[in-house]
């Protein structure tokens, strides 16, 4: 019955409908792959600009975080750290898009005025909660939460275990004078000509936050609110003006930044190093294949109070990007944790790094304490350190937008001091005048 | 007398709209930028402000004349440009009259006075920051190897040391300027002066002290002014190789002002500090002006 | 021998040739060391530069810095990948001759014109004028309008560009064009053009077919002095850049100088010796025009 193709008369308007009926599931399911294609197809581009640090490294997060994160493609633009301030303050001038990027916190005053505050942002509060003081602290301007934390750092002694033990002293200094005397063994026994460095260079980080760690491990401030000089800075510069002028501190290292004095720690010929604790990681002066001292240097506190000062560099966002909510899971990706909850980059940042970290509970995990174990330090008595740690703006007006010039300055005067052109009576009012004059110039 | 041409072809204006891209870039980058300056260090500017910034009369003249930092810089400045000019004075007059000796070996010195003119700054900066590194240096290994050190130097990590290291470095680049000028000069002596000198039984120095030396008189003025306005400027030396460290040791006032302005952003002092620098060129170049040979005035 | 020397009596002419010569040897050793060295070195492997003191002559001398440099292969990765400046360098090799390039072409087409118009057709009294105003911008420190020129840069989009920069030297570069042009045009034979101009050719004609043919001396000295300036030039190229796209090699040479890890000296220095073949080779080839060039720019006034 019916014709050729089966069909009966009494089926057609039967046909019609199911006919109806498949076009328009055919039609639906055709648009919904259009949809998501059309939302998948574009990948969000994110610009995300670093300084030249492990960039491998990172390159392997930015590929962790686009496979956790399809819909987004980064797109990371390296630039040497000497240059970073300088250069991204260019592109920001310039109007060059960028979305994500470094930040250190020395620049956060200046770049506050165009950087997105987080506080509103998903996640936020249960971060600020689990964060450091020291952390926190840096990655603060004037009540705003600027940046998830890429890594902290404090001040720390590294020593040469191997030296010390040779000269007979049993453990790393409590205090200053032990240090000093220490040293005086150390040169008399001929095992080092001058036992102690110092990254004093008069640019960058390096000389005053050495000066500033001293002062908060013995617990005053460099510079109080009406911008005088504390007495423990004054105890602090003699002291230190002291080993220089007995021979205990290298006197021909005296622009040594912090890369060079941690590479001449490294030769062997010294004792100790105040410097950021990574430089004791195993990429620096536990690094097997281009330290000397590797296996022997070890990280203390400092001494006194053992209060120590910090630092902090952190993950940021642009606040004239139009791509924010997914900068946002960039930065928290790299800042705190994967979509999983683990901490993903702190963690490797201490194995990769030494770097630590701004989240309380990292060192609970076993692979960083092993890690840390593996060069030398305690984990207990680093995160002891840094809960300790308070950031440079507790110490010094840090967060002034003069105090970039003023460190210049004072980082000059310090080495007219520990050079013995100054006496340090003479350095610390240079250091009091020069920052009321500029205080008073940029109100 | 301008030539008065094409008065049947057209009356000279294609040619002089010609002059249009000269003359706009001239004034747009010479002129008016230092007109600009001007402006700026009345005014209380930041780099990177969105606002426009107010008036601000002459503080940053009286902040700058007060500032220590300026001071010192002025100062580095003055002893950087007189050591290092009188450096390329000496040796460039003494190469020079060895180039007009002719003796053997002379013709050589032709390929090497030109060279260093030739090397860029920042290759200057980087041969001679190898050459005082610290730890592997060549100036080290040479003085220690000739028994004339105990111990490696840092030869830029003390102020003394470090300024002298920068001026020497600077000064290198500086001889083959006044190498050709007064070579030039010496080369247009007239030889019967000598013959003449010398068959008055003249010895050596004095024929150099009492023909020589006066006649190339003005080229060494030349040389000298020229020197010292360039070296009033001299910038890439000392960010290269010291940063202006240690402390402010090495900091001359270009230095000084890129600082300022694109370091800390301080616009107004800035720009207040650019133009007493300018200023001061300025200054010398009038001096240079009325020393030069009269033979200009045929201009 | 002739000249300040003098004739003398031979047994003291030896004495003078020997004194003499030996004085010679050792303003070439003050004057060439220096660079031998940077030579030495950019061939040397670096643990022979680390020894103290370094061997003079390396032991084992190798072309690996320079393939590094270029990131030929057999060049050093490691290195390559703790410097990433250093990967810049070849990019920034292409940009400095851009930019050198461009300026000279602009710099050359606007300059002569300007330059030959100023000697012709304007009087006595402003044409002085205009010298010292041109000569006067030439003795203006490049730092003290660097910041209007920022900020004007900043404002047209044009920083961190090539064309901002040739722009900028151009700029910077014309008055001394033009005043040494002058020069060289006040100087010329005025015979040609007013026969030219006699035959009926317009001004323009008359440049462009008889003067600006017989100028190529002149414009190859002031070539050979804008390229090597703006070769040369730093602080511009470090103020108006900021990435790899737009930098002269100067500021990547410079940035390449102050690496996290310890630095590659014998890759720093062929770096440097490359930067300097350029215009070495210029000067050296040029180096009659380039010599006329600085005399007429220091003693014609």
């Amino acid at each position: 019955m019916g014709d050729s193709l089966g069909r009966t008369e009494k089926g057609k308007p039967m046909r019609a409908m199911t006919r109806l009926a498949v076009t328009v599931f055919l039609v639906a399911v055709i648009s919904s792959f259009t949809v998501v294609s059309a939302q998948g197809g574009e990948p969000t581009r994110l610009k995300f600009i670093a300084w030249n640090f492990q960039v491998e490294t990172v390159k392997e997060f930015l590929a962790q975080f686009e496979g956790e994160n399809p819909d987004v493609k980064v797109e990371m633009e390296v630039i040497p750290s000497a240059q970073f301030a300088a250069k991204v303050q260019l592109m920001k001038n310039s109007n060059t898009p960028f979305d994500a990027l470094y930040v250190f916190d020395h620049i956060l005053s200046q770049w506050a005025s165009w950087l997105e505050p987080l506080d509103n942002y998903e996640g936020t509060d249960a971060l600020k909660a689990s964060m450091l003081p020291l952390a926190r602290q840096s990655m603060t301007y004037k009540g705003k939460l600027y940046g998830l934390p890429y890594y902290t750092s404090y001040f720390g002694m590294v020593y040469n275990d191997k030296m010390m033990k040779a000269a007979g002293i049993a453990a790393p200094p409590r205090t200053y004078d032990e240090w000093a005397q220490q040293a005086k063994t150390i040169k008399g026994k001929n095992l080092s000509k001058a036992p102690l460095i110092w990254p004093v260079k008069h640019t960058g980080w390096g000389g005053m936050w050495v000066m500033n760690t001293m002062v908060a491990s013995r617990g005053g401030k460099l510079l109080d609110e009406a911008l005088n000089t504390s007495p423990e800075a004054l105890a602090s510069l003699k002291w230190w003006a002291g080993t220089y002028r007995d021979g205990l501190s290298d006197a021909n290292g005296i622009e040594l930044d912090p890369n060079e004095s941690a590479r001449a720690f490294m030769s062997g010929d010294y004792y100790t190093l105040l410097t950021a604790n990574f430089f004791a990681g195993a990429q620096w002066a536990n690094d097997k294949d281009k330290s000397k001292v590797a296996g022997a240097a070890h990280l203390a506190a400092t001494p006194e109070q053992h209060k120590t000062v910090g630092f902090a560099r952190m993950y940021g966002i642009n606040g004239a990007s139009p791509r924010k909510e997914a900068a946002w899971r960039l930065v928290k990706f790299l800042g705190a944790t994967n979509k999983r909850g683990d901490y993903v980059t702190p963690k490797q940042w201490v194995e990769k790094g030494a770097l630590t970290w701004g989240l309380r509970g990292i060192e609970k995990d076993s692979s960083v304490a092993a890690s840390l174990r593996s060069w030398g330090a305690d984990p207990a008595q680093v995160a002891a350190n840094l809960e300790n740690a308070v950031h440079m703006s507790e110490v010094v007006p840090f967060q002034s937008v003069w105090y970039a010039e003023w460190e210049l300055y004072a980082n000059g005067v310090l080495q007219n001091v520990l050079g013995g052109r100054l006496t340090p009576e003479e350095g610390v009012q240079q250091w009091s005048k020069r920052a009321k004059d500029l205080a008073a110039r940029y109100k | 007398m301008p030539i008065r041409v094409g008065r049947r072809r057209g009356s000279g204006l294609p040619l002089r709209l010609l002059n249009l891209p000269a003359l706009v870039l001239t004034l747009g980058f010479s002129v008016i930028p230092i007109l600009y300056v001007a402006y700026l260090s009345l005014r209380d500017l930041r780099l990177g402000a969105t606002s426009a910034g107010g008036f601000a009369g002459w503080d940053n003249y009286r902040f700058i004349l007060a500032d220590s930092s300026v001071a010192t810089a002025f100062w580095n400045t003055l002893y950087f440009s007189v050591l290092s000019v009188a450096i390329a004075t000496i040796v460039g007059l003494a190469i020079a009259l060895l180039l007009d000796s002719d003796a053997p070996g002379a013709g050589w010195l032709v390929l090497g006075a030109v060279l260093p003119w030739a090397v860029p700054e920042i290759v200057n900066a980087l041969m001679w920051q190898w050459i005082y590194n610290p730890t592997y240096g060549a100036l080290n290994g040479l003085l220690v190897s000739l028994g004339l050190l105990d111990a490696y130097r840092a030869w830029l990590s003390t102020p003394v040391s470090a300024l002298h290291a920068v001026i020497f470095a600077y000064a290198w680049k500086l001889v083959p300027f006044v190498i050709i000028i007064l070579y030039a000069a010496l080369r247009s002596i007239p030889a019967e002066l000598y013959e003449s000198a010398q068959t008055d039984g003249a010895g050596f120095w004095a024929v150099v002290r009492f023909v020589t030396l006066p006649l190339i008189a003005p080229a060494v003025v030349v040389a000298v002014l020229f020197c010292v306005v360039w070296s009033m400027r001299a910038f890439d030396i000392v960010y290269l190789l010291t940063r202006g460290g240690p402390g402010e040791a090495t900091t001359v006032l270009s230095y000084f002002v890129f600082l300022k302005a694109f370091e800390f952003g301080d616009l107004g002092a800035a720009a207040a500090v650019a133009c007493v620098l300018a200023a001061i060129t300025f200054a010398m170049t009038c001096v240079y002006l009325r020393v030069l040979p009269k033979g200009t005035e045929s201009r | 021998m002739k000249g300040w020397v003098g004739r003398r009596r031979s047994r003291s002419r030896v004495g003078t040739r020997l004194a003499l010569t030996a004085l010679i040897l050792l303003s070439l050793a003050y004057l060439l060391a220096p660079p031998t060295w940077m030579l030495i070195s950019s061939i040397s492997p670096d643990r022979e530069l680390r020894d103290r003191p370094p061997h003079w002559v390396p032991r084992a001398p190798t072309l690996g810095h320079y393939r590094t440099l270029f990131q030929f292969p057999g060049a050093n990765v490691k290195v390559l990948d703790q410097n990433p400046q250093v990967r810049a360098l070849p990019r920034s090799f292409l940009n400095s001759l851009t930019i050198a390039a461009g300026t000279v072409l602009l710099c050359l087409a606007f300059g002569s014109v300007a330059a030959y118009s100023l000697s012709r057709f304007l009087g006595r009294q402003l044409r002085q004028w205009v010298l010292l105003g041109l000569l006067t911008s030439r003795m203006i420190p490049v730092v003290s309008v660097l910041i209007p020129i920022y900020l004007a840069l900043q404002a047209l989009g044009l920083l961190n560009t090539l064309q901002g920069l040739i722009l900028v030297y151009t700029g910077l570069l014309l008055p001394f064009v033009i005043w040494i042009l002058e020069g060289f045009y006040r100087d010329f034979p005025r015979e040609l053009e007013e026969a030219a101009a006699i035959d009926g050719c317009s001004p323009i004609g008359v440049f462009v077919r008889v003067v600006l043919p017989l100028s190529t001396n002149g414009l190859f000295a002031v070539a050979a002095f804008t390229f090597i300036s703006v070769w040369s030039d730093f602080i511009v190229g470090l103020v108006l850049t900021s990435s790899e796209s737009a930098w002269p090699l100067s500021v990547a040479l410079a940035q390449a100088l102050n690496p996290i890890t310890e630095p590659s000296w014998g890759l720093l220095n062929s770096a440097g010796l490359l930067a300097a073949l350029v215009p070495a080779v210029l000067a050296f080839v040029l180096r009659g025009a380039v010599m006329r060039g600085m005399l007429s720019g220091a003693l014609k006034g």
